[in-house]
């Protein structure tokens, strides 16, 4: 009667109720149990069976408590009926075992911890990657409209389309919901005035009012539920806001920008967090702008879909959208919906708002993150199974007094499990001291979020029970395999014999070291390779300043360039239209021979400069002239061009003749041809270049600085800056600096693969130390009994290195010609790179020999000295 | 000291007082929530109940299967004397001290 009572009550799944009662003390057991199924069913009516499960697990791991679990270690007699298994025994020995061979045992979890504590920085690497703007609540909604510009048969996929496309889509295309636009500062800094405060600021944007809307923006104060619904209205981040307002509330404050437009705040939003693909601090209203002014804006656009629409159909939809719009020939441009998610680690648009991720430096640390367990993995395995061996005696006691084989492989796998699970605590806490290291090399904050996140926690326990049962697995049916009589004797014939085994996996465990290490070596030469790289100009000594904001310098140039000059220490200054390597603001457009038909156009990227461009930053002219001032012409008239735009032309001497930019209704005559420089970074081949005058506003200033003391140049410089800009400080960055910022990405896969490295080396270090003492240990008789026929000490260290290096050498025999082959499908993507020689390979196979010689050295020096009486006494 | 009781040992203390004879782990638990807005873990409640019952605190006893527990017995937890002159001695001591902050007047709240 009461059972069937009790069966119509909800009860958690019967395996999530075997744990408390494994663990429990007996004595509370019933009681607990009880509380917790009343608690079980309280949550399941209020609030459904997942909820009462995942509440039945908290509440089960909050009864681990010292006064609550049962004595495992103890002999609890009246249990062992209970527990044919002897676990509570099986942990005892495993922790008596751990903590008699502690050398060996600590070699093992060293090994792991590493091992596993790099695993988890990696993963929590690349788990920040791929969160990329996910953490928006309507994210898998959110799409960007992006431009696939065509021209003559070349695809330019832009991130960007004018501001008119939103609300047109919105109003024509249906499931389209919402849009904003949003537009940046495009490089440029804003200096932002709040009484006597003052900063430049980079990470300035305007954006439609719908953007708090599409995105999570974390508001921690607004006046408004939508901040920037009106003009002039500004939202800025917390770190903004503490700059600006000390002590004062920041709503209602105004913000003046480069002297000219007031902003009143009315919103403070949390920073945005690192895993977005924008990052703006403070962004101002757009309703300022009219109506025509922002339809001509470039900049970025969102829109929201409905829930049930498909992108595909909107695609199509954009297709006649442009159609009917469209003043461009047909075929020239298409508009498509990329997904937001994508943006980071998918696409790699022209304009991006940041450099975006990079697919291949994720997969590069999977790989990496899989060698090093895999290492890791081997370590365990080869150090257990030789630890086995000592306990071979126990293993003949065991089966002597009736264990079954069942019970020693529960055993073993029991303690190779233990260790397994003690490493990973200590991994994670070793791995949060680690992450701040982490942040400083990639210059990303990442979040370590193992313990409030089910998925994560779920691989980790994964990772325990695979490396654990991985790593036991083979001692375990191995060793419980002895016939108990030999093992009890003592199983030394059949030690040997299975040596082949774990000389295969230290084999594989060094061929992965090599593969690490001439990979570590390869990076660092390629990034040195970049950053050395005669690049046929330089920025050394060259400042280079932005004056898009300031105008007094920008109208009275001329007269500002003459002050500066005037000083010693300051040699040459220019204006240009962009900085070398600053692509995201170069002129991009095409050209053609004088009369030359539409077919033969070439695609060329442009400079607009001012006199003394070449000198300044050191360009070599390969024939003709440069620009003068006794041609009065050339401010209008006159182009000078690369290598390769006069190869593109095709003609032999383009030398005076006759160009036309295309579309831009202007002939000029080519008046110089410069050596090939690198004006786009080293990721990019040379392209076609031109660079002519008088065309736009130039907004760089490129200055070059001269003599011992660079300091006292600079000083004079703003002096000079500041008697025409008293408002506005000077900002300036040495273009070399600049240009090797270009390669961070290079310099963080270099980073985190030379420290992984050094970790996986001191990984197989340890499982080869662990494995030389062992073997070592083994052949001490012999050794005592080789002395005492008279071998030298020298000869007997040869003898014993001898295995072991011939298992390195063996080893990286096998790893050259994968690291052949993984490396050159990386480098592949550099168009210019360094050859792999075979001094790195040398180089790596001489390394891990050198480390084989240094961790088992010592032993094997140590084995070798011994006295021959000690080791030979007890017989 | 003898007699100490922790911060969580009192208000264990306090709720089973407050229940009187229906003071057992999930109503313990369910009257704290109520009170203090903490979320004691019916593990942490168990150990704390057995210390104070170790300490002569609270005395208990078993019973009352329902179908909700599976049929599994309660154990339900009543005041000793010692334990009510214990909570009688804490609140005294905190009033003294209460009392003799200046600026601090517990009359007037």
């Amino acid at each position: 009667m009461a059972r069937e009572q009790i069966k119509k009550e909800p009860q958690p799944p019967r395996w999530l109720q075997l744990p408390l009662r494994w663990f429990c003390t007996p004595a509370h057991l019933e009681v607990i149990e009880g509380d917790l199924l009343e608690m079980y069913n309280l949550r399941f009516s209020g609030k459904g069976r997942t909820a009462a499960n995942i509440g039945w697990i908290t509440d089960t791991v909050k009864c681990l408590r010292p006064g609550l679990i049962r004595r495992f270690l103890s002999n609890e007699r009246t249990n062992s009926n209970k527990n044919p298994m002897m676990i509570g025994n099986h942990f005892k020995v495993a922790r008596r075992n751990l903590v008699k061979h502690w050398n060996y045992s600590l070699i093992n979890i060293g090994g792991l911890v590493i091992g596993f504590a790099a695993c988890i920085v990696i993963g929590v690497f690349v788990h920040t990657e791929l969160s990329y703007d996910r953490y928006h609540t309507k994210s898998p909604r959110i799409h960007r409209l992006v431009l696939d510009l065509t021209a003559r048969g070349e695809k330019l996929p832009w991130a960007i389309a004018t501001g008119k496309w939103g609300p047109r889509m919105v109003s024509e295309i249906p499931g389209v919901i919402n849009h904003a636009a949003l537009i940046p500062n495009w490089g440029n800094k804003s200096l932002v005035e709040y009484g006597d405060k003052k900063f430049y600021e980079a990470r300035f944007g305007w954006a439609d009012s719908a953007v708090t809307e599409i995105f999570d923006f974390q508001f921690i104060t607004t006046s408004d539920p939508i901040p920037l619904r009106r003009p002039g209205a500004i939202i800025i981040s917390e770190s903004v806001a503490s700059k600006y307002f000390v002590n004062e509330d920041p709503l209602g404050k105004i913000l003046r920008r480069d002297d000219e437009t007031d902003y009143q705040v009315t919103g403070v939003f949390q920073d945005i967090p690192t895993n977005s693909h924008f990052h703006l601090d403070l962004i101002a209203s757009l309703q300022t702008a009219s109506k025509e002014e922002r339809d001509g804006y470039w900049g970025y656009s969102y829109v929201e879909l409905h829930e049930d629409t498909d992108p595909a159909a909107i695609d199509k939809a954009l297709g006649e959208l442009l159609e009917k719009y469209a003043i461009t020939k047909p075929n020239t441009a298409k508009l498509y919906l990329q997904p937001l998610t994508d943006i980071h680690l998918h696409s790699n648009l022209m304009y991006e708002f940041e450099s975006v991720g990079n697919l291949k430096t994720i997969y590069i640390m999977v790989v990496v993150g899989g060698f090093i367990l895999a290492i890791t993995c081997i370590n365990f395995i080869n150090i257990s199974t030789a630890f086995a061996m000592k306990k071979v005696n126990e293993i003949g006691i065991r089966k002597t007094l009736g264990a079954t084989r069942i019970n020693l492989i529960v055993q073993n796998l029991l303690e190779t499990l233990m260790v397994s699970a003690i490493s990973i605590v200590a991994a994670y806490l070793l791995a949060r001291l680690l992450i701040p290291g982490v942040e400083d090399i990639t210059g990303k904050s990442l979040i370590l979020t193992i313990m409030n996140n089910p998925s994560a926690l779920l691989w980790v326990a994964l990772t325990v029970v695979v490396v654990g049962v991985a790593a036991g697995a083979y001692p375990a049916f191995y060793l419980s395999g002895f016939k108990p009589g030999l093992a009890v004797k003592g199983g030394g014939a059949s030690a040997k014999s299975k040596a082949h085994f774990r000389k295969a996996l230290v084999v594989l465990q060094f061929s992965i070291s090599v593969i690490l290490i001439c990979g570590a070596l390869t990076a660092y030469q390629q990034l040195n390779f970049m950053q050395n790289k005669d690049l046929g100009m330089s920025g050394d000594q060259v400042l280079g300043v932005s004056i898009v904001y300031a105008q007094n310098i920008r109208d009275s140039y001329q007269s500002f360039k003459n002050e500066a000059l005037a000083y010693e220490g300051i040699e040459n200054i220019t204006r240009i239209s962009n900085f070398p390597m600053e692509l995201t603001s170069m002129w991009v457009g095409t050209f053609k021979l004088q009369g030359a038909s539409d077919d033969e156009v070439v695609r060329s990227k442009w400079f607009t400069v001012d006199h003394d461009f070449l000198p300044t930053l050191s360009i070599q002219l390969k024939e003709g002239r440069d620009f003068s001032k006794d041609f009065v012409t050339d401010s209008s008239r006159s182009v000078l061009m690369n290598e390769a735009a006069a190869k593109s032309l095709g003609v032999t001497n383009p030398l005076g003749s006759e160009i036309e930019l295309v579309g831009y209704d202007r002939k000029m005559e080519v008046v110089g041809i410069v050596e090939d420089f690198h004006f786009a970074s080293l990721h990019n081949e040379i392209e076609p270049l031109l660079i002519f005058m008088g065309m736009g506003d130039n907004t760089r200033l490129a200055i070059k600085l001269k003599g011992n003391n660079i300091s006292g140049a600079m000083d004079d410089l703003e002096k000079v800056w500041s008697k025409y800009e008293p408002s506005r400080p000077m900002e300036s960055q040495f273009l070399d600096s600049y240009f090797n910022e270009k390669y961070s990405n290079e310099k963080t896969i270099m980073k985190f693969i030379v420290v992984l490295t050094i970790l996986a080396i001191i990984i197989a270090g340890l499982g080869l130390y662990g494995l030389a003492a062992y073997v070592l240990q083994l052949r001490l008789k012999e050794v005592g009994l080789r002395k005492i026929l008279g071998a030298s000490n020298g000869g007997l260290l040869a003898l014993l290195t001898r295995d072991f290096v011939k298992l390195v050498l063996i080893s990286a025999l096998l790893a050259i010609p994968f690291s052949i082959v993984f490396l050159n499908s990386w480098l592949e993507e550099f168009p210019y790179r360094v050859e792999l020689g075979p001094g790195i390979f040398i180089l790596a196979v001489g390394l891990a020999v050198v480390i084989t010689m240094i961790t088992i050295g010592y032993r094997s020096l140590t084995v070798a000295n011994c006295n021959p009486v000690e080791t030979l006494r007890d017989e | 000291m003898k007699n100490y009781l922790g911060e969580f040992e009192e208000l264990v203390l306090l709720t089973v007082g407050v229940l009187g004879v229906d003071a057992y782990g999930v109503a313990i638990k369910q009257e704290m929530e109520v009170r203090t807005r903490k979320k004691p873990s019916i593990g942490a409640l168990h150990t704390t109940l057995n210390r104070l019952e170790q300490k002569g605190f609270v005395k208990s006893w078993e019973g009352g299967a329902t179908a909700a527990r599976g049929g599994r017995r309660k154990r339900f937890y009543n005041l000793t004397a010692t334990g009510k002159s214990v909570l009688q001695e804490a609140h005294t001591l905190r009033a003294q001290f209460l009392n003799d902050i200046p600026n601090l007047s517990i009359d007037n709240g």
